[in-house]
């Protein structure tokens, strides 16, 4: 009796297998002989992403919130050093303005200089260190500025380029025709040392596509039987963090590094849209 | 000498009785047919003691006695911890303890109130932001999926080196954002250090 079960189940598993694998002939044939009408070109385009730098500064509600364990803080605490030497300080004031000052000679008194002025010594240094660090944004930012990799510091940006080769001028991620015999993730790597160059060390974030894009080419340049492009995304991220600026090759006209909210109103909407699905935004 | 004598004698096969002035037991007869023997070098061997049983064993339990002791006094040790300075009080501070006490603020029933709010609209706001990135990470992974089933259906292959484990990626280190931006051309110092971390054994 079990070993008929067990037969019985051998035999639906395998009949399963035989009709998934029948499936998947009947799959290919349609595909080939489909690929011969209207193929598809496969494109691999990299996502080059340079993460923020700096953390962002804080929201409304996050300053509220630290100010206030702050203050819960000192109010827990105890008198710290600094505040001791605050009071003795005004002890020391005091008494010498009573005329006590053998009583003032007697509060041992390490170093001639107030709290006050260790106070305000502080403050300045602090000061010029904050004067020398570079501004996080550029409040006046002219549209060469959104070439530099540098900016933005706190939000991450993406690298949008203007191919050479193609008619329609658009700004798109840096993409190429995947080539027989390579991976789509060597065709993304290949696109980003064409565009960027020795200069730009970038690594891959996994071997799998991360977002897909497809269109149609317009009839009149349909080439070579293709009727339209899928776009595999590839996201990379930049790893020299160094302030050295990135030398583009000549194959394309023009770049840019943009924040994800100017992506938005730089790229076709529904290009746009695919991008964003897997984009890590930063707010 | 009696050496010298053995091997003349043993030569020669000649006793001369007197003539070496030794003592010596002479037949005056050859062959000789009485020998010295050499004086065996050494005492004779000791006979080995036999232990009394009990008592071996009772060494044995003395020995056992001694580790186990040392064991137990390892295993009192381990459960006190190495002391982290940074998180001790420091004795100074212990004994002025009265004078740094600051006085008790009594906070109005207002500013609690206000507490409270900002408590309920913290959590309120963190809840969004963990709401925002677990929604985020979804989107991504879907879209991860749909560009592979894409993939898969231009191109088997593509998808299986897709599909692929990055062994690169195993373990992953990202360095986060930093509060203050990198000082272009800054060198570090580089120079000679002390250690003082102190070793605890």
């Amino acid at each position: 009796m079990a070993a008929a079960i067990i037969s019985s189940r051998n035999l639906a598993s395998f009949s399963r297998f035989l009709t998934s694998g029948t499936k998947i002939n009947t799959c290919r044939s349609i595909n080939t002989t489909h690929n011969n009408l209207c193929r598809w070109q496969i494109v691999g385009a990299a996502c080059v992403t340079r993460p923020p730098v700096v953390c962002p500064p804080m929201t409304p509600i996050e300053q509220q919130y630290s100010g206030m364990l702050t203050t819960m803080e000192k109010e827990l605490a105890l008198k710290s050093d600094h505040e001791m030497r605050v009071e003795k300080d005004k002890i020391y004031k005091k008494l010498l303005l009573s005329g006590d000052v053998e009583d003032a000679a007697d509060l041992d008194r390490t170093s001639a200089q107030t709290a006050a002025e260790f106070e305000d010594a502080c403050t300045l240094e602090l000061n010029d260190f904050n004067a020398t660090l570079q501004p996080v944004h550029d409040r006046n930012e002219t549209p060469d500025v959104r070439k530099r990799l540098h900016r933005c510091l706190e939000r991450s940006l993406v690298l949008v380029v203007k191919h050479k080769q193609i008619d329609v001028q658009e700004w798109t991620l840096p993409h190429t025709p995947w080539t027989p015999g390579e991976t789509l993730r060597q065709t993304c790597e290949r696109v980003v040392g064409d565009v960027c160059g020795e200069s730009l060390k970038v690594k891959f974030l996994g071997n799998a596509p991360c977002g897909f894009y497809k269109y149609k080419y317009p009839k009149t340049i349909r080439k070579d039987g293709y009727i339209g492009a899928k776009v595999f995304f590839y996201k990379c991220v930049v790893l020299n963090n160094k302030q050295q600026e990135v030398e583009f090759g000549t194959d394309v006209d023009d770049h840019q590094w943009l924040t994800h909210d100017e992506l938005k109103h730089t790229l076709k909407q529904s290009y746009a849209k695919s991008i964003s699905q897997f984009l890590i935004s930063d707010r | 000498m009696s050496l010298l004598n053995n091997i003349l004698s043993s030569v020669y096969r000649v006793c001369v009785p007197g003539v070496l002035g030794q003592r010596n037991i002479g037949t005056a007869t050859t062959p000789l047919y009485f020998k010295l023997t050499q004086v065996v070098g050494g005492e004779p061997l000791k006979k080995k003691k036999r232990l009394d049983p009990q008592i071996i064993r009772q060494r044995e339990e003395r020995k056992k006695r001694k580790i186990e002791k040392q064991i137990r006094r390892l295993e009192k040790n381990a459960g006190q911890l190495k002391p982290v300075d940074e998180l001790e009080v420091p004795r100074a501070i212990i004994k002025e303890i009265d004078i740094r006490k600051k006085p008790v603020v009594t906070i109005s029933g207002e500013e609690m109130d206000k507490r409270a709010a900002l408590n309920k609209a913290w959590s309120a706001y963190k809840y969004q932001q963990h709401r925002a990135e677990v929604t985020m990470i979804d989107q991504a992974a879907t879209a991860r999926e749909r560009a592979l089933e894409e993939l898969r259906e231009e191109s088997e292959e593509l998808w299986l080196e897709a599909v692929q484990i990055d062994p690169t990626l195993i373990p992953f280190k990202a360095k986060g954002p930093v509060l203050t931006p990198p000082i272009p051309e800054y060198k570090s110092p580089d120079g000679e250090y002390i250690n003082v971390t102190r070793i605890w054994e």
